[in-house]
């Protein structure tokens, strides 16, 4: 363990007496606090403090992670190339420790940027606020402290399971048109699209209920009900009138209202938490009311959810950067890796090429439908048809990014910028799958790589 | 000759192919290299560029992986990582970290052997004064000249108190001064019971330092035996005698001719070595306390900047220097 030490302590000695490398972080920590001045949205205090958060969290995880893969490349690589791994290598210590120093002396750096980092950036939330302090007004404030400070968890409602649904059309069908020769793709496209109208599209004078369960844990007072919604054609009015109830009118007393909001963004409800249930349960019921036909039609996802608070943005903001610091050892350790056997160039290539994927892995994922997030994902369906190179080709490439890490599930901006909670299982997760399990495994991989590797360099 | 029971090195049938980038055997660096060191001795492995030297002294560190044969270290496998611990090298160009301070890379390696932190510093200053480095500990390493980063290298590859010291071209960038010492030390080494493995292509260092020499060509040893005997010339004689007069000199000349049926002698004054006559000269400006920014001279007696080949180390200085080094008292 003290080899280990050892060697991050070097590691970090480097990066102290490294010209460039203060040069960058110097850039870092001006560009960094000047944000809150250059960045000013729209001019109200939460455009404002959202458009900060966004694009300083976004700055910080861009620029530590591409630093963290420079560090992490330069590491071993270097010492190779100059030879001095000889006097290392030749002193009692495992290859293994010598991956581990390195990757432990680039996770210090960055851990330490990061804590840099998100000081300035808190101090720069906090800044804004005070620099709006005198023109902000009390619904204003309000409405931050509710929307954009804060920490709210996210239930979204039960959704039916549509393969079973789907697939139960589809015996009908053939039931009811036995000697018909089925164009399997054709049915399948119209029980879909008909499944579709009945969940999420909601004619005029028709209504749509939601049903949200897990709700028992709720300790706040108020719940804010976050929804969007389209309309099948442009309102003459530029809004669509719709009755809401909260709550299952035999078990609590509901609350009733009427709503004229625009289609295409998102509104926010704020309602009593008694309209849930003694076993946690939530009944919202949307009523079409609008005078011109129109069909409301919901998004497949995020179209409602009921939102609640469970804990300060303080604390949300260190999660935040808790998760940022998950991708920033994943990525050290990437570097560290790579830098074991190929070139700082190759090294850099390979590492930035991990973090793109990796940034993108869930969408693409969902891209590839092998991730069955979205209700009309019908993947299983796929089994019954014969095996094509397009679909072996598609599961080899959805098992191979499922390999990478992925970063993007981790990135905390969205949440703080729409005052989301960043729960507990995420974090888990991060820390289960993303560090221990992959972060330990492309270490290990390193080891086993540097293990075999012959220090000195043959020129033939 | 050399006891199995005593061998710090051996390698039995070492062999080095390099491979090109396609697997194809390229180069034979080292074929059938079989050798025994024994503990105490200061071995030379001499050879001309590309005889397989370095190629050996890698894989005897573990930094090159043999093709074929067997390799024991101190009595076991040199991936032995314990082994280690009893392991001093200094690489060709010491190879050392520029940013960190000459206190702080002695630290760096103390703390990669796991000495406590209290032993560590006592080992490191007395590790700088005694490559005279004391002054400059706390100047970073990129700022050093070579003959200075040398000495550094060698500090480095003593900080363990190593039983085997593989030492490679250990006095180049060196100046006399800085040789003179050098090779004094590696002569206290040995006496204090240490092995040591010397490659160079200094034929002069070795031939002073080292007990036994391979010489390699081919990645084959050509020859390998005691340096006393191999340069032994056994058809001729060297007399050493005072200044004496003409009348004498011819007389016996002529006694010899006479009875060694006109045997070829030649009568000439000896001639110092050239590293005795410089170290002389310095030797006088630091007794005159003449200013210098380099590294320090060691003051030493006389005898000690002598060669061995002229006569043996004073063994005053040699207990010093043991001291300095193993940390032992009065």
């Amino acid at each position: 363990m003290k080899s280990i030490a050892a060697i991050a302590n070097k590691t970090l000695l480097k990066a102290m007496h490294d010209k460039f490398f203060i040069g960058v972080i110097l850039f870092f920590l001006v560009v960094l606090p000047s944000l809150p001045v250059v960045l000013y949205g729209d001019g109200t205090t939460e455009g404002h403090l959202k458009l900060y958060i966004s694009y300083s969290m976004h700055f910080v995880i861009f620029f530590l992670s591409l630093l963290t893969i420079f560090m992490g490349c330069a590491s071993i690589n270097e010492e190779l190339e100059k030879k001095q791994m000889f006097t290392v290598i030749t002193k009692p210590v495992h290859r293994w420790q010598v991956v581990c120093g390195h990757w432990l002396g680039v996770t210090l750096i960055s851990g330490l940027l990061l804590i840099a980092a998100g000081s300035i950036n808190y101090a720069g939330v906090l800044y804004i606020l005070s620099q709006h302090k005198d023109t902000i007004t009390e619904e204003e404030k309000t409405v931050i402290e509710e929307n954009l400070l804060t920490a709210r968890a996210v239930v979204t409602p039960e959704q039916p399971d549509t393969r079973e649904l789907i697939e139960k059309e589809l015996k009908n069908y053939r039931k009811e048109h036995p000697d018909e020769d089925i164009d399997y793709d054709q049915v399948v496209k119209q029980i879909k699209q008909n499944l579709f109208y009945s969940m999420y599209c909601v004619p005029q004078r028709h209504e749509k209920l939601f049903k949200f369960t897990g709700l028992n844990k709720v300790t706040a007072d108020t719940l804010n009900i976050r929804f969007k919604y389209y309309s099948s054609s442009k309102p003459g009015d530029a809004t669509i009138t719709a009755r809401w109830i909260f709550g299952d009118p035999e078990k609590v007393y509901p609350v009733r209202l009427l709503s004229e909001k625009t289609p295409e963004v998102y509104h926010t409800i704020k309602i009593p938490a008694s309209v849930i249930d003694t076993e946690g349960n939530l009944s919202i019921k949307f009523i079409n009311y609008d005078e011109e036909y129109l069909t409301v039609i919901f998004p497949e996802q995020n179209g409602i959810e009921v939102m609640y608070r469970t804990h300060t943005f303080t604390i949300n903001f260190l999660k935040g950067y808790l998760l940022i610091f998950f991708q920033l050892i994943v990525l050290s350790a990437l570097g560290v890796m790579f830098s074991s056997f190929l070139s700082f160039p190759v090294a850099v290539i390979m590492t930035l090429f991990v973090y793109a994927i990796g940034s993108q892995a869930v969408s693409v994922l969902q891209i590839l439908g092998s991730v069955s997030d979205s209700s009309f994902t019908l993947i299983e369906l796929r089994k019954e048809e014969p095996l094509t190179f397009f679909t072996v080709a598609q599961k080899i490439l959805g098992a191979f990014i499922r390999l990478f890490p992925q970063f993007d599930k981790i990135n905390p901006v969205s949440y703080l910028t729409d005052g989301r909670a960043i729960d507990s299982k995420l974090i888990a997760w991060g820390l289960g799958v993303l560090v221990l399990l992959k972060g330990a495994c492309i270490l290990a991989l390193g080891s086993i790589i540097f293990q075999k590797k012959e220090i000195a360099k043959v020129i033939i | 000759m050399s006891q199995p029971d005593n061998a710090v090195i051996r390698t039995k049938d070492l062999t080095k192919i390099f491979k090109d980038f396609w697997g194809r055997p390229r180069v034979k660096a080292v074929d059938n290299l079989t050798l025994e060191i024994t503990k105490g001795e200061v071995f030379g492995l001499l050879g001309p560029n590309g005889s397989g030297k370095s190629t050996t002294l890698k894989m005897l560190l573990g930094l090159l992986f043999p093709t074929g044969g067997k390799i024991a270290i101190l009595g076991k496998p040199v991936s032995n990582v314990a082994i280690k611990q009893r392991i001093g090298f200094l690489p060709e160009e010491s190879y050392l970290y520029g940013y960190l301070t000459a206190q702080e890379t002695l630290e760096f390696y103390g703390k990669l052997f796991d000495i406590p932190a209290k032993e560590r510093k006592k080992r490191t200053d007395k590790l700088l004064d005694m490559v005279g480095l004391g002054r400059v500990g706390q100047r970073p390493v990129r700022e050093f000249s070579k003959g200075m980063t040398r000495r550094l290298g060698l500090a480095q590859a003593l900080i363990n108190d190593p039983d085997l010291i593989f030492l490679d071209e250990p006095t180049s960038g060196l100046d006399p001064i800085g040789t003179r010492q050098i090779k004094d030390l590696i002569i206290e080494l040995k006496n204090n019971g240490k092995t040591i493995l010397l490659c160079s292509h200094l034929l002069a260092d070795v031939e002073d330092v080292c007990d036994r020499i391979a010489i390699l060509y081919g990645g084959k040893i050509k020859v390998c035996g005691k340096v006393g005997d191999l340069l032994k010339k056994h058809d001729a004689l060297y007399v050493n005698l005072p200044q004496l007069k003409q009348s004498t000199i011819d007389a016996i000349k002529k006694i010899i001719s006479d009875s060694e049926n006109n045997a070829k002698i030649t009568v000439e004054h000896p001639t110092d070595r050239l590293e005795n006559f410089f170290l002389k000269i310095v030797q006088q400006a630091v007794d005159d306390k003449e200013e210098t920014s380099g590294a320090d001279v060691i003051r030493q007696d006389k005898s000690s900047a002598q060669s061995k080949a002229d006569k043996p180390a004073d063994p005053q200085i040699n207990k010093e220097i043991i001291k300095k080094l193993l940390n032992k008292k009065d």
